[in-house]
């Protein structure tokens, strides 16, 4: 499992790009995120909510109180324009990161 | 304001909480449902969704902290501050003494020369007001005849043209019987001056001094504080002066001093009087030049009245010292101030960049530790806001402490020259305020910037191996100990020159001797003795005879005016011999 300051840096990336997918509450993203990633990556409720908060402070996302489907009341997130951008941003950053890296531990 | 906005950012961060607690819950009850749909029982569920959730509270905290705005953290900065400033009382009495010093000493200086000699007159537009005698060339003065005063209000020369006579008035209340200085004013002449409010009661109407309403009177806030006791149906009664009841139809507020300082008491009229005179007041029109104004007032004045043939309207001043030597020393004065305050803004700088080289310890190590160059700097602003918000409070008392003994200090000569009240500045404490605390934010922020742009690791080394001081601050302080001086070295001089000065206009011959002399002014209560020549001689006579029965009395003279002024009034000069 991925140290967790590789994942502090990515996770704004990861919370983006899942909401990317369709609009979701907090469980349900990291739920995707560990689906997703295999089980691999794990993001903790301590950080994952700041985060949320965080981006939507920003305007990166915006979120909205309503009723889940069995009835419970969810906040639900939307990613917004700005968000998406930002997301194309990071995850070229993210990839010419990850390039660099491997091309390194290559050349190692 | 800031209540306000504290107590909303309450209310957003209840609600912020609230609904934090609801995500909370959802997250929770998902991630028990999952858990059981993994094969735990319920409780169990429950226990490893809490574990993995990690402490609602703290969660809770996380997010509150990025979602509501930093009112609070600024209060926590404010706090911390205070904290580290009490940690060194001698340093924060110190800055905030000096601080205080600066902003108080200036603002009561400047208040007392605003006073004195800047604005003595606190009317509408003082530059446009004038006090005006007929003159001749040569220096000679005249009063301006009431015939005249009217041919100009008829003129285009003035914007307005009004008059007041001083006289001193008997007052009786009971037994009492005390002597106060008045004015005998044309209606108008409140309207002229402008800026004028009746505390109570009302100001003269265009019909009072017309025959048969000429026993109105305005009386002062101060006579009515201290001769009628406050008497709140002072208006519309009737008060005896000069042994007349008159009708009190307002009172003025104490702020009010016109034709002079000491003026308590004002009585209407419209130069209708036989006999009467007129002491002048104009306000010269804006769209009108000075010397045209005066051209078209010259004429008008020799068309109304032909003993005015030789004669020019000579224009002075309402009020304030305005000799070439006030004007002058009032220039050194400001600087001397300035370089006062200079001087201990100097030494607030120099005290809080002494404190560099601890501060650079603290502020990398706090770096070291993660703390950002921007929180840094914040946490150095809020000290310096706090020092200066400190400061400002200790200037204003000193200002309001040296200005209210200013007026106990300062000669009443001195006093009487101005008509407005010697308070506080507002705006002077303001400006010196706002220079006080931009000194303080500069070298309050200084030492942080220096210190948060070394790398955490360096500074932290600098901090290891205990070296003393950053070769910029030592720069800064070197520049600080040279301005100082230099601002120093200015002050000594310029305050040796004025003292010289001082003392040399002290010791200049005036051409009179005052030692031993006593002055003591008559007025005379009754209305027929006061236009009665002789009988003004026969009590003259009798009160110079029991003076001439005094021991030590050498020699007894009468006047209507003290030199240099001598008698203004030029009717029925009567004088008795020397012995």
């Amino acid at each position: 499992m991925p140290k967790t300051e590789y994942l502090q840096g990515a996770l704004d990336l990861l919370i983006l790009r899942t909401l990317a997918l369709g609009p979701n509450h907090g469980w349900g993203i990291q739920q995707r995120i560990r689906q997703v990633s295999g089980e691999a990556l794990t993001v903790s409720q301590g950080s994952l909510y700041p985060a949320l908060h965080r981006l939507e402070a920003a305007g990166l996302l915006s979120s909205d109180m309503s009723t889940s489907e069995n009835n419970r009341k969810a906040r639900i997130y939307t990613i917004t324009a700005a968000g998406r951008r930002r997301l194309s941003l990071e995850t070229e950053d993210w990839r010419q990161f990850a390039l660099a890296i491997r091309r390194l531990l290559q050349e190692g | 304001m800031a209540l306000i906005t504290t107590l909303r950012n309450l209310r957003q961060r209840r609600r912020a909480e609230r609904e934090f607690d609801d995500e909370a819950a959802f997250h929770l009850e998902m991630e028990t449902e999952a858990n059981i749909a993994r094969g735990m029982s319920r409780e169990e569920a429950r226990l490893t969704a809490l574990r993995a959730f990690g402490g609602v509270v703290q969660a809770r905290e996380n997010v509150r902290d990025t979602r509501v705005l930093r009112v609070e953290s600024l209060w926590l900065d404010a706090k911390y501050a205070a904290r580290s400033l009490m940690a060194q009382p001698r340093f924060t009495c110190a800055a905030v003494g000096m601080l205080a010093l600066a902003i108080g000493l200036s603002t009561a200086m400047f208040t007392v020369l605003d006073a004195l000699i800047l604005r003595p007159v606190p009317f509408r537009e003082p530059a446009q007001l004038a006090h005006v005698w007929m003159g001749t060339d040569r220096g000679g003065r005249a009063v301006v005849s009431p015939a005249v005063l009217k041919a100009w209000r008829d003129s285009a020369a003035f914007e307005g043209a009004e008059s007041a006579m001083p006289a001193t008035v008997l007052l009786e209340v009971g037994e009492t019987v005390v002597a106060r200085e008045s004015a005998i004013v044309t209606p108008g002449m409140f309207k002229m001056l402008s800026n004028v409010k009746a505390l109570r009661g009302r100001l003269f109407d265009p019909t009072d001094g017309r025959p048969g309403e000429t026993d109105r009177v305005l009386v002062s806030e101060t006579l009515w504080r201290t001769l009628y006791g406050s008497d709140a149906a002072l208006v519309g009664s009737s008060i005896t002066v000069d042994g007349r009841r008159l009708l009190v139809v307002g009172i003025l507020p104490s702020e009010f001093k016109f034709p002079s300082a000491r003026t308590v008491l004002w009585r209407p009229t419209d130069l209708n009087g036989p006999g009467e005179m007129a002491k002048a007041y104009v306000r010269f029109a804006s769209n009108m030049g000075r010397s045209d104004s005066l051209r078209v007032a010259t004429e008008a004045a020799r068309a109304a009245d032909a003993s005015n043939a030789q004669l020019r309207p000579r224009v002075y001043p309402l009020a304030g010292l305005t000799d070439s030597f006030a004007t002058q020393s009032v220039r050194v004065l400001a600087g001397g101030v300035v370089l006062v305050f200079l001087v201990l803004c100097a030494n607030v700088c120099g005290l809080l960049l002494a404190r560099l080289t601890a501060r650079r310890r603290e502020f990398a190590m706090r770096a070291a530790l993660g703390a950002s160059r921007a929180r840094l700097l914040r946490q150095a602003l809020a000290e310096s806001v706090v020092l200066a918000v400190a400061g400002m409070v200790g200037g204003a008392a000193v200002a309001w402490a040296f200005v209210s003994a200013s007026q106990q200090v300062i000669p009443e000569a001195l006093l009487l020259e101005t008509l407005k009240p010697l308070t506080l500045d507002a705006r002077a404490l303001l400006m010196t305020s706002a220079f006080g605390v931009v000194a303080i934010l500069v070298s309050g922020l200084l030492p942080a910037w220096l210190g948060t742009s070394v790398h955490a690791g360096d500074s932290l080394r600098v901090v290891d191996r205990g070296a003393t001081e950053a070769r910029a601050a030592r720069i800064i302080g070197r520049a600080l100990v040279t301005i100082e001086v230099a601002l120093a070295c200015t002050l000594l001089v310029g305050a040796t020159l004025l003292t010289r000065s001082f003392v040399k206009m002290s010791q200049a011959d005036r051409g009179l001797q005052t030692d031993g002399v006593t002055t003591v002014w008559l007025a005379f209560g009754s209305k027929g003795v006061q236009d009665d020549a002789a009988a003004r001689s026969a009590i003259a006579r009798s009160v110079e005879d029991e003076l001439r029965q005094l021991p030590g009395v050498r020699q007894v003279a009468w006047s209507y005016g003290l030199p240099p002024h001598g008698g203004m009034l030029s009717f029925g000069d009567w004088t008795s011999d020397l012995p």
